[in-house]
């Protein structure tokens, strides 16, 4: 599979992009809306003009039209042909492409095993749930053998199980393919369960490169650390260990029980607040702490809540329906709980 | 069955109003008379000769006018340039009435078979490319992306993703056309032409008689129904193939 690069790539919405996707990597893109993801997928489609050059492999490929590119692209809304029966949109690209009827067959057969869609054939999209519509958009894309495979935010509008199965399964399809897969992404979670490296896109420009943990404890700026979303970034005084993979940090009063590899001092402790976890009862007591709730705020299905936990200000995200059933108030004591597996360190020398 | 009991209801109020009504018959015939009437001009084989003449000549009016007005439409979705030149023109020729061009034909084409089927088609032509264009134009973005990277280009777009993605509207539109153009057709053929329902209907005018006039009138409701059923039909029947129920 070639690598794909951008090279001083600006438009209308990205202001001088340069980055490479390695071959077979999968590179995630992190940004907010109007952040321009969008736009470099279709940069790198040939769907949308701009000035620079974009490499497959080395080799520019700034003149072909999208339709010679050979890229794989799954857009945020699926886009299934709804004309079209299961197998007829996976094998549109093969017909394209005038293959002789028994490739495209086994191609298409193969291609929809892998994405277990076989009973789904004779469907039409709209008489598909939002998953099964995932996979075919998948096989669609993959059927064609592309040379890289362009994700537009394509698990946003399925539901949050299904969204963390389906994500799981992308990253070990793109493994076993060994593809050069770019998949664009506002969600942080996405990012950091997907991405070998991350790349951040504000306001048109890639503004940090690299795996998650460094990205998250060492953001190159203010943007970086908004994109990525982290508040509870708590600063330690000191540490044990407990055990060979775990020890214990001491940050402002709180003992948190983290992961721990053995080599350098904690100097940080982090949890994204998607992850923790507010209880009535706690069914342990490892890293379950008393808090306060100080503000509730609703954002789009989720709600945000901020609490205070022996002086440290934590925030946390929760789906609508755990939020109605905790009856949360603004001043009332709740458990606290950081799953010790979601707690980031930042180690330093020492 | 609803559909049979309220024609069924209709007529039944007609023949009914008929008979007790004080108007003569002549002027205003019970819906039996009309009937009477109608197979007289069945067995005289009146009806049957200027009926196909009509059909005839909407049917190759509507075609050309339609089938135009659909690869219009799909081209003037396609191409930027040809929708901004284009689209006000077609704007313009939509908002005029099809019998209006009539007297402007009596003089261009003259009064011959190209007369009605002139008109059926500028009844068609513009009110399809108008309806194509709005079905094509609905077809969301991503998707035209996606046929482009799996390697479509424009030709194979307009006729494997816009055409079908804008079927079920070009057929609501022609179910609709096609009642329009039967009626245009007829008035063209009371106005200009010596064969035909429009001529008939005419004839009949001048000697009075309304059961005539009536019979005609309902040949051409009914010709109109079965065209738009035929079209109601094969809209239906794709929608339901795709899952989209109607």
């Amino acid at each position: 599979m070639p690598s794909i690069e951008f090279r001083h790539v600006s438009n209308y919405a990205l202001r001088n992009v340069d980055f490479k996707v390695e071959d077979g990597e999968f590179m995630v893109v992190l940004g907010p809306s109007g952040a321009g993801k969008t736009t470099l997928l279709n940069v790198a489609a040939g769907l949308v003009g701009y000035e620079g050059s974009v490499l497959f492999d080395g080799e520019p490929v700034d003149m072909l039209p999208a339709h010679r590119r050979n890229v794989g692209y799954v857009p945020q809304n699926i886009a299934l042909f709804t004309h079209l029966t299961v197998k007829e949109n996976i094998s549109y690209g093969l017909k394209l492409r005038r293959l002789p009827a028994g490739e495209i067959e086994s191609r298409v057969e193969e291609a929809m095993k892998l994405l277990n869609i076989k009973h789904l054939e004779n469907r039409y999209p709209k008489t598909l749930s939002g998953g099964e519509q995932q996979r075919v958009a998948l096989a669609r894309a993959l059927v064609i053998q592309p040379k890289v495979l362009l994700l537009d935010e394509p698990l946003n509008n399925l539901d949050l199980n299904l969204r963390g199965s389906l994500r799981l399964e992308l990253k070990h399809l793109q493994r076993k393919l060994g593809i050069t897969t770019i998949f664009v992404t506002h969600d942080p979670v996405e990012a950091e369960e997907l991405g070998e490296r991350v790349a951040v896109l504000v306001k048109g420009r890639i503004v940090q490169v690299g795996d998650f943990t460094t990205l998250f404890f060492q953001p190159a700026s203010s943007e970086v650390a908004e994109v990525l979303g982290f508040q509870n970034l708590l600063l330690c005084e000191g540490f044990k260990v407990l055990s060979r993979g775990l020890a214990e940090a001491r940050c402002g009063g709180m003992k948190i029980v983290v992961p721990y590899g053995g080599k350098g001092v904690i100097e940080r402790v982090a949890i994204t607040p998607d992850k923790v976890l507010i209880e009535e009862k706690s069914p342990v007591k490892v890293n379950c702490f008393r808090g306060t709730v100080e503000e509730v705020a609703c954002v789009q299905s989720k709600v945000k809540v901020k609490l205070k936990v022996h002086g440290h200000s934590i925030t946390a995200t929760l789906p609508r329906e755990a939020f109605e059933a905790l009856n949360l108030t603004i001043g009332k004591e709740v458990n606290v709980r950081f799953p010790i597996k979601h707690v980031k360190v930042k180690l330093r020398e020492g | 069955m609803r559909k049979l009991l309220s024609i069924a209801a209709l007529l039944a109020v007609w023949e009914t109003a008929a008979r007790l009504s004080p108007v003569p018959r002549q002027l205003f015939p019970p819906f039996t008379n009309v009937l009477v009437a109608l197979w007289s001009l069945l067995l005289s084989g009146q009806l049957l000769e200027n009926y196909l003449i009509t059909l005839a000549r909407t049917v190759s009016g509507f075609i050309l006018g339609a089938g135009l007005g659909v690869l219009i439409g799909l081209a003037l979705v396609y191409r930027k340039l040809a929708y901004e030149t284009l689209y006000p023109v077609v704007t313009l020729l939509y908002a005029i009435p099809a019998v209006a061009w009539i007297p402007l034909f009596m003089i261009w084409v003259g009064l011959n078979e190209a007369l009605p089927i002139s008109v059926v088609f500028m009844c068609s032509f513009a009110p399809m490319v108008y309806i194509t264009l709005t079905g094509a134009r609905k077809v969301e973005d991503d998707v035209i992306k996606v046929a482009r990277t799996l390697g479509a280009n424009d030709l194979k777009i307009v006729t494997t993703i816009l055409f079908p993605q804008a079927l079920p509207s070009i057929l609501s539109g022609l179910k609709v056309e096609a009642g329009m153009a039967w009626r245009s057709c007829f008035v063209a053929e009371m106005v200009a032409m010596s064969s035909g329902l429009g001529f008939i209907a005419m004839e009949a005018e001048s000697i009075l008689r309304v059961d005539i006039i009536l019979a005609v009138i309902l040949v051409l409701a009914i010709s109109n129904y079965l065209f738009q059923e035929l079209f109601e039909k094969i809209e239906v029947s794709i929608l339901r193939r795709w899952g989209i129920s109607k």
